[in-house]
């Protein structure tokens, strides 16, 4: 039986790239200069209706990112890097321009596999290869 | 179970369904009760079966041996036969796989010491002497998806599973070494003895060449404890292989009561 879902197709929305533009330097300016996301909204919320992108969906996501940034800084987790980069597509911000928001990789791999050793973390809830980044076929879904 | 656990379950059966074949669940009354209260009961299309978990009187330490109800239910089951965690989702048809090969694993696993033990590390039953033709030196493998064809071999494998976690009671200081060696090793050790080729679904956990599993395995620590990962992996779970089930009646119920009212989902 022929496989339906395309594992590969890049989902990402098409917007203007002053829109992206904006988008970088709005979350360069709170992912990295701690500036408040709550006074970027109004303009925000502006600049969608002109882009005629979905502001509550983009508020969402960008709140999601700059959470997931947190949660990064403090755990340093190799898969939660890879979430982050899923989630800022979502926010319109491409690969370069994510790379630019100089958000450190921990655990920098190889693309072609990860070693089970390197992310090796066994806890209670562990089983012999858990790993601290351990699910397997992530790029079926999205993941780098 | 979380939302994001709950739906790869929901999604390992499902697609194994679409691309494979039958499913049956093999739980305990606690996990029935689970099942029912999330409305799940009619996921599995060739039931749920409790009888086996909840009757069984092997002298088995459900601590040290967590895992040894797998081996339980895999012993109900006739080969050829597929055991499949529910944290699995296998995407496409591996039909012809099966045909190819008496077992299939997951994949291999690396032989690390400190989690596959030095066979005088690992605690014994009393008068147990592992026997002497077990080859040590070949590589574990991981179980989370399990396919025997011959029934023979399926029950040499658990007869000699079974011989190390019975009567097996003494606590080691952690609770991964011995399940492991009893479900993963000692397969890769029954499949050597018994010179019947033991292959996998993956060459490598990690390899981007898989285009055929995915595994929540290990992180599902990290889902537990960070509630925005658990939304972006549902999320994107929905996306890629929602359509895949979009005329589903299950699903397109399942998708209805359970994330109605969650719209971060979507």
């Amino acid at each position: 039986m022929q496989v339906e879902s395309d594992f590969t197709k890049d989902n990402t929305p098409q917007v203007s790239n002053d829109f992206r533009q904006y988008i970088f330097i709005l979350a360069q300016d709170i992912a990295l200069y701690s500036e408040s996301f709550e006074k970027k909204k109004k303009n925000l919320r502006v600049r969608c209706e002109r882009e005629m992108v979905e502001y509550n969906t983009l508020e969402y996501n960008l709140t999601l990112f700059f959470e997931l940034v947190e949660d990064y800084r403090k755990s340093n987790d190799q898969v939660l890097y890879r979430f982050l980069k899923l989630q800022a597509g979502f926010c319109y911000i491409d690969e370069p321009n994510f790379v630019k928001l100089q958000i450190p990789n921990a655990g920098k791999v190889n693309n072609e596999s990860i070693s089970s050793d390197v992310c090796r973390n066994r806890t209670s809830d562990s089983t012999s290869s858990d790993l601290q980044g351990g699910i397997v076929g992530g790029h079926l879904f999205g993941l780098d | 179970m979380n939302d994001a656990e709950i739906l790869t379950m929901v999604l390992s059966a499902l697609m194994w369904q679409k691309y494979n074949g039958s499913i049956k669940l093999y739980t305990d009354n606690r996990g029935y009760e689970f099942i029912i209260e999330h409305g799940l009961l009619s996921l599995w299309d060739k039931g749920i079966d409790t009888e086996v978990l909840e009757n069984n009187t092997y002298p088995i330490d459900p601590e040290i041996f967590w895992a040894a109800g797998k081996l339980m239910a895999l012993e109900t089951q006739t080969a050829p036969c597929v055991m499949l965690d529910t944290d699995l989702i296998v995407v496409r048809s591996i039909h012809e796989q099966l045909e190819q090969t008496d077992i299939i694993a997951l994949h291999a696993e690396i032989l690390e010491p400190d989690v596959y033990l030095h066979p005088s590390l690992l605690k014994q039953p009393l008068d147990f002497k592992f026997p002497d033709y077990y080859n040590w030196t070949v590589s574990p493998s991981n179980t989370a998806f399990l396919y025997i064809r011959d029934e023979s071999f399926k029950k040499f494998y658990l007869n000699e599973s079974k011989q190390f976690m019975f009567n097996n009671y003494e606590k080691p200081k952690e609770l991964v070494t011995q399940m492991v060696f009893a479900e993963q090793r000692m397969l890769s050790i029954c499949a050597d003895h018994m010179g019947l080729p033991l292959t996998y679904l993956i060459s490598d956990p990690f390899t981007l060449s898989n285009m055929d599993v995915i595994h929540l395995w290990g992180f599902k620590s990290l889902l537990r404890e960070n509630k925005n990962i658990q939304n972006l992996y549902v999320k994107q779970l929905l996306n890629t292989l929602g359509k895949e089930l979009s005329t589903n009646a299950f699903f397109l119920h399942f998708m209805e009561s359970y994330f109605q009212n969650q719209p971060n989902y979507l």
